[in-house]
């Protein structure tokens, strides 16, 4: 669990940001505040801290074909993620509010099986490879912005955010 | 009569499927086609492929799992989803996915 990531779940919300950082708050561990939130934000969290790091590892390809077999792991690492993702956004959208990331998530997968293609291909070229990993990003970014925007309207998300985070009440 | 085949991808293959071809490791889309869905299918059985249980799925497998079917001439596309049933309880998403790949496949 990153504290950049709970800084930027704060900032969505525009919650006390100050005093969040990498190492804690007050004497609180990053992991002792993620365990303080609602188990919606915490799926909200987990479902952006993994497509996150879809994109790092998208962002380390390399594409040529001396590292081609960490360029796998990467892409099957990629793959970890993203299910990592499909699962979070499941749980925390169960009942009927599916559809947008199902066709995001989609989306995602399918650039990602670009990629997996690519690096595997005999003969691929790099620029090729790092183009996909770019579109494949960008299906990234497309599914953050939807998650975001319907956590947002989520009262588990939002409300519960509000009160756990202001640590400067107590 | 036709039986139902029941495979659980992650209990019967593996927990982490990647790669289309044997040349992209051992647990390949083109290698759970031959060894799991060929031999059913070509017996006129339909399959029941639950892939809830696995950590990740890379699209190539599926694609070259389930579309490849289609492209050997294994299935027709009409019938595909007649005789192969895919639960993906867990990510709908996957679903998706397959569907896409079915449609767009040719035989050879």
């Amino acid at each position: 669990m990153s504290g950049d990531l709970l800084d930027l779940f704060a900032n969505q919300w525009q919650l006390v940001t100050t005093a969040l950082g990498g190492l804690g708050v007050g004497g609180l561990s990053v992991r002792h505040l993620y365990k303080r939130l609602h188990p919606d934000q915490q799926l909200f969290v987990d479902a952006v801290e993994h497509l996150d790091k879809v994109s790092d590892e998208l962002e380390a390809i390399v594409g040529r074909p001396e590292v081609r077999i960490q360029d796998c792991e990467r892409i099957r690492a990629a793959n970890a993620h993203r299910r990592r993702v499909g699962l979070a956004i499941k749980d925390l959208f169960s009942g009927g509010q599916l559809e947008p990331f199902t066709m995001h998530l989609s989306n995602l997968s399918r650039a990602l099986g670009v990629v997996e293609d690519l690096v595997n291909m005999d003969g691929a070229v790099q620029s090729d490879v790092r183009a996909a990993c770019q579109e494949a990003c960008k299906a990234g970014e497309r599914l953050r912005t939807t998650l975001v925007n319907k956590a947002k309207r989520r009262p588990s998300v939002l409300l519960f955010g509000r009160k756990k985070f202001d640590l400067k009440e107590k | 009569m036709a039986r139902t085949v029941e495979i659980d991808i992650a209990r019967d293959f593996s927990r982490e499927p990647f790669g289309r071809y044997p040349s992209h490791g051992p647990v390949s889309g083109e290698r759970f086609r031959t060894e799991f869905l060929e031999g059913p299918l070509r017996a006129g059985d339909r399959v029941v492929v639950n892939i809830d249980g696995v950590s990740g799925l890379s699209s190539s497998f599926l694609d070259e799992a389930f579309a490849g079917l289609v492209r050997r001439g294994v299935l027709p596309r009409d019938r595909f989803f007649d005789l192969v049933t895919i639960i993906s309880d867990r990510d709908p998403s996957y679903l998706e996915d397959i569907k896409v790949y079915v449609r767009e496949a040719k035989a050879h």
